[in-house]
């Protein structure tokens, strides 16, 4: 419980740290600045004020307003060149302050429409469906609950899997988990967990930040978040971390492939959003980015009790 | 040692030792010490792991099966063990005892005649005092172990007291290096006699940590794709008699990776994807023997605690 303890104590820190990085790079007059990095911002703002610090709640009210303003202002934004799921995270940010953009709020009634006209939802939609739901576009109580064959299968032959097709799985388990507010049984469990636990210290031994990131929430929402892998990865993460505030270090990066001011946009801010987005993950013992519900898995074991 | 044996397991490792036995039989000159001119370095290593593994064979009856003639192997070993300039390199230059103490160990368990006089090389152990600094104490846990198997008297500490000096209480995976994780490998080895006996490492709890560390090990090595490090840390799973975690997707990968010769690439190997080294080269030898003899170790030790 100690070590829990101080792990919690500096992973909040980092947070902090990180949240006032990403209000700073977010305000700069930059026309290299879209859309895309104003919401991935707004998103790593509104996690640091889930763990309550000062700096996030200020900016992200700052974030807010300048968001709201820069979608007003895009007149060539294309919502299919975006992130669903960031689309409805930022727009949710914005209407729990009484904003809203209606870009967005086009957005997100168009895809209300397409999974209400389904004729039956993928398993893997399921944070979609809730984000929407959160915002008062459809509701949870009809259709049918998403089949079991649109879940992804896993065990250790994830070990051996392409990069490409180990994000696919991720984001399948976010979305099916509904990002760990509903139970996701990925059979075989055990060795899924144990899989991804290992791919996890891997790919940040790696250096791919990113990946890494994405699996530490992943064994969240598998259940597994108590492995000691998180610990180690949470502990490797926050060395990870800038003076600046920013995760990543990658000098060597820069200059080979990259301008300064395209490291910052393209890698360091969103990298530094998925790494605060699992330190407050591996911080929170509830689920927080959507309330627990139940499972919507036909033939689900758990599907009569909330998980 | 416990029994493990999940038939496809069994299947996979039988397939993975005749294919590398029979490269490694193809190819017993690549470790010959003399091959490249006089003794120099540390060149005797080749052949002091090609007598880790001949024990192995010799040792592992009951997983032997129709492996290629052992004689040949003896013969590889005694060719150079009788050269004077190689019999007597240990007393003039002791960093390279212990690759001598493995290939006589090797030579006398298959009723060769042994070149080391026991009662010489401990005089030696006793007169040079071998410990830390110049000896960090994984190596002199790798001297204990050679002077075990030599049946050698000495006075080295024990084999938990070792591996306490070896490894710290924690250790965060993610940043160990290559070279470290060979250093956790060994001791594993050393503290379970290559997999002869439930690994000496102290109390059930450290066995545990130790076994957890290991899965975490073999799954990133898998993901890796490092072979050489696959095989070393399945071989720790058997030391620490370890549950049924990764080995089995770790037999898989590597037999996915065996070449149609029976070879295991190794690192270099991997990372040649120009194709710049010819395969049957000698660079190309040099590049898959270790992680090829490696994989045979880890197959024959795993299939005869299958056998059980």
């Amino acid at each position: 419980m100690a070590a829990r303890g101080l792990v919690v104590t500096d992973a909040r820190a980092a947070v902090d740290l990180a949240v006032c990085w990403l209000a700073e790079v977010a305000s700069r007059p930059d026309p290299d600045l879209t859309v895309r990095h104003r919401l991935q911002a707004l998103f790593g703002a509104w996690l640091g004020a889930v763990v309550g610090t000062e700096a996030a709640k200020s900016a992200l009210t700052a974030l807010r307003t300048t968001s709201q303003d820069a979608l007003e202002r895009a007149t060539d934004f294309d919502a299919r060149e975006h992130d669903a799921k960031l689309l409805l995270l930022g727009r949710r940010a914005l209407r729990e302050d009484g904003l809203d953009s209606p870009a967005l709020a086009s957005f997100s009634q168009e895809l209300a429409r397409v999974l209400r006209a389904a004729p039956s939802l993928p398993a893997t939609m399921l944070a979609e469906t809730r984000l929407l739901a959160a915002l008062g576009e459809t509701s949870l109580g009809g259709g049918d609950p998403p089949p079991r064959t649109d879940l992804p299968t896993g065990g250790h032959h994830l070990l051996t899997t392409d990069p490409a097709t180990l994000r696919a799985f991720c984001n399948a388990v976010a979305g099916a988990s509904a990002f760990g507010s509903v139970r996701c049984v990925v059979e075989p469990s055990d060795a899924t967990a144990a899989a991804v636990a290992a791919l996890l210290l891997h790919k940040l031994r790696e250096y791919d930040l990113a990946l890494g990131a994405m699996l530490l929430r992943v064994l969240k929402y598998l259940g597994a978040g108590d492995r000691e892998e998180t610990s180690h990865a949470v502990s490797y993460l926050l060395c990870q971390q800038q003076d600046t505030g920013a995760f990543g270090l990658y000098a060597r990066e820069l200059g080979a492939t990259m301008t300064p001011r395209r490291l910052v946009l393209d890698v360091e801010l969103p990298i530094t959003v998925s790494v605060v987005w699992s330190l407050v993950e591996c911080t929170s013992r509830e689920p927080f980015l959507l309330p627990r519900g139940r499972p919507l898995l036909r033939g689900h074991p758990d599907q009569r009790a909330p998980s | 040692m416990r029994r493990l044996n999940p038939p496809s397991t069994s299947e996979s490792a039988h397939r993975l030792l005749d294919g590398t036995l029979q490269w490694l039989d193809r190819h017993l000159d690549h470790f010959d010490p003399f091959r490249s001119g006089p003794l120099t370095g540390l060149c005797e290593i080749p052949l002091a792991e090609l007598a880790i593994l001949t024990l192995t064979r010799l040792r592992c009856t009951r997983a032997r099966g129709d492996g290629p003639d052992i004689r040949r192997w003896l013969d590889t070993l005694l060719s150079a063990s009788v050269d004077p300039v190689f019999r007597q390199r240990p007393f003039r230059e002791p960093e390279t005892l212990v690759s001598h103490l493995m290939v006589d160990s090797a030579l006398r368990l298959g009723g060769r005649a042994g070149q080391l006089s026991p009662a010489s090389v401990a005089r030696l152990i006793a007169a040079q005092h071998r410990a830390a600094p110049a000896l960090p104490p994984h190596r002199e846990m790798e001297l204990r172990h050679a002077l075990d198997l030599a049946g050698v008297a000495h006075g080295l500490p024990s084999y938990p007291e070792l591996l306490r000096r070896s490894l710290p209480a924690s250790i965060n995976p993610i940043f160990l290096t290559t070279p470290e994780i060979y250093v956790v490998t060994h001791v594993v080895f050393y503290a379970a006699d290559l997999g002869h006996r439930v690994a000496d490492v102290g109390s059930d709890a450290d066995r545990r940590r130790l076994a957890c560390l290991v899965e975490q090990l073999l799954g990133m090595s898998i993901a890796a794709g490092d072979w050489d490090l696959t095989a070393e840390l399945i071989l720790c799973t058997q030391c620490l008699d370890g549950r049924d975690g990764f080995a089995g997707a770790g037999w898989r990968a590597i037999g996915a990776a065996q070449r149609d010769d029976g070879a295991i690439p190794g690192r270099v190997s991997r990372e040649d994807e120009d194709g710049n080294i010819a395969p049957g080269s000698t660079e190309d030898i040099e590049a898959c023997y270790h992680a090829t003899l490696v994989t045979a170790l880890a197959a024959l030790t795993w299939l005869h605690a299958v056998s059980w």
